[in-house]
């Protein structure tokens, strides 16, 4: 099982490495996206600073979509999925694979988008641990909800323009707590015992079981 | 003639409006689709019957 | 026959009752002494937003039904559609009565209120519901990846709400005084908001067994759409083996259409 996660994931990494879709579209698509919210807001400092963390999550997930898309574009095309199926690996294992995956290429991104709003709207973290732990929670639950829908969604014709009407509604939750564990950990009220941070992981472990149980059913055609 | 306040009104209006209008739209829809339905067996018969 | 005679008499017996609420309502109940005739509103909107709710737990109770295999049929997955597309509706109109409500109540079209935020993130939610099923596909993979969708949104609904009361709770020290909680209900205005809740759900039943009827009327045209496709495809191609038959000589011929006719089966 879990030799089959890493050959699954190991996968997806490499032809991520590859390709560099993540490093080359999806991380210059985050920082122009940046780039717009401050011309939106007018460069007032202090605005900048307040809406960092929300403008960090909505980037973030806005742009997790393209890597979502991409990673069930790859098992889509030429029937890879077959393939593995017919190998005999548990969805289940193709599951928490591509989710290890995607997880290493959001983490790139996050990683990224962080520098980006630390540099442009001069945000400041406070507790590192509160936003690191809140950040790993929230990326595993975006992954998980993304691959799941992304798998429903899957069809030759409609399906990537359909995914984040699908998926964004759903994540609200986590916008609204991750955006609150890092505006506490900044205003320096944030400690690991932080509420959101409970709802987030919360959030995190029900789609992580409800991704695992359902990717199966999701994918099967 | 504003009768109430013109609020009311126009929540009594929208909620009686668009329920009237899905609710027409759905006999409409039923209806144009029993209307499909009922040729079909006939034409169904008369392409079989030579094969009998 | 007899479904169709009883969605009839709900239908009008939905269609007396809603206009009996339009008439206590409007005119016979008396103006609300805190919020004037506003109140007025009471009689529908809390009514319709519960139809909504009402209406998504059949829509999951249905795509749970549809996904355990032993109670696994057709008529779950149209009951779930049927459902969800009259509680968008009302979803819709739970938004739209509290929004007219809000503007004199608070001054503003919207606010960010727990509820009527929840309210708005299922509305979503469930518009996405439905365009996930008009992707084209069989109807046994839409039913499974539809069901699924339900059951996520399902689960997703508590945290959302759980979520958004948090927010608002914690943010500002109030959060905004919810419909009909600062204004006594008594006697005449009690009993009419009763009756809207009857009204209104016996509204959903008939549009949900309507919604459900003319999706199975649906998926029959296609079936007879398609049957028919298929016949005149072997028609065609009796024709042509016809042909080759007379070309051919009769033995070959008579054979083919054997082999034909049992493809057709």
């Amino acid at each position: 099982m879990i030799g089959h996660i890493l050959a699954v994931a190991k996968k997806d990494i490499l032809i991520e490495y590859r390709s560099k879709v993540a490093l080359n579209e999806v991380v210059p698509f985050a920082l122009a996206v940046l780039l717009l919210f401050g011309f939106a807001l007018d460069t007032q400092a202090k605005v900048l600073v307040e809406i960092a963390p929300g403008v960090f999550w909505v980037v973030v997930l806005f742009s997790s979509l393209y890597l979502i898309s991409r990673s069930l574009r790859l098992e889509r095309d030429n029937g890879a999925i077959d393939g593995l199926a017919l190998l005999g690996i548990d969805p289940i294992a193709i599951f928490f694979g591509k989710l290890l995956a995607l997880f290493v290429a959001m983490t790139v991104l996050e990683v990224a988008a962080a520098a980006g709003i630390f540099v442009l709207f001069s945000a400041n973290l406070g507790s590192l641990l509160l936003v690191t732990v809140s950040a790993v929670a929230a990326t595993i639950g975006i992954g998980s909800v993304g691959l799941v829908y992304g798998a429903l969604a899957s069809s030759e014709q409609v399906g990537e323009s359909l995914l984040p009407l699908l998926v964004l509604p759903l994540l609200a939750p986590i916008v609204i707590a991750a955006t609150k564990c890092w505006s506490d950990a900044s205003g320096g009220h944030g400690g690991i015992y932080d509420p959101w941070l409970k709802l987030v992981v919360v959030f995190s472990v029900v789609f992580l079981a409800v991704g695992a149980v359902s990717f199966g059913a999701a994918l099967e055609d | 003639m504003i009768l109430l306040n013109g609020y009311v009104e126009a929540g009594y209006g929208a909620v009686i409006g668009a329920l009237g209008a899905y609710g027409a739209w759905l006999l409409v829809r039923g209806a144009r689709l029993k209307r499909a339905l009922v040729p079909a067996p006939v034409e169904q018969e008369r392409h079989q019957k030579p094969k009998d | 026959m007899s479904t169709r005679v009883i969605r009839g008499i709900i239908g009008f017996t939905a269609l007396g009752l809603v206009a009996a609420t339009v008439v206590m309502g409007l005119f016979v109940t008396p103006p609300d002494a805190v919020q004037g005739n506003l109140a007025r509103l009471l009689y529908v909107h809390p009514p319709v937003a519960w139809v909504a709710y009402l209406a998504y737990g059949v829509t999951s109770i249905a795509s749970a039904l549809y996904l355990w295999r032993p109670t696994r049929s057709r008529r779950w997955d149209q009951l779930a559609v049927a459902s969800a597309e009259v509680g968008v509706v009302f979803t819709g109109l739970t938004l739209v009565t509290g929004s007219i409500w809000g503007r004199p109540a608070w001054g503003v079209w919207w606010t960010w209120d727990a509820r009527l935020t929840t309210t708005a993130i299922l509305f979503v939610l469930y518009l996405g519901y439905l365009a996930l099923r008009r992707i084209p596909t069989s109807r046994e993979t839409r039913a499974r990846r539809s069901a699924i969708a339900a059951l996520i949104a399902f689960i997703d609904v508590p945290i959302v709400h759980e979520s958004v009361v948090w927010w608002r709770t914690l943010h500002q020290g109030a959060t905004v005084a919810s419909l009909g909680t600062n204004s006594k209900i008594h006697g005449i205005m009690a009993w009419t908001l009763l009756l809207g809740f009857v009204a209104f759900t016996f509204v959903y039943f008939w549009m949900t067994m309507l919604r459900f009827q003319v999706e199975r009327l649906a998926e029959q045209v296609e079936d007879e759409e398609f049957k028919n496709w298929e016949l005149e495809r072997a028609a065609e191609s009796e024709i042509s083996s016809g042909a080759i038959a007379t070309l051919l000589g009769d033995g070959i011929g008579d054979r083919d259409d054997t082999l034909i006719e049992h493809k057709v089966r």
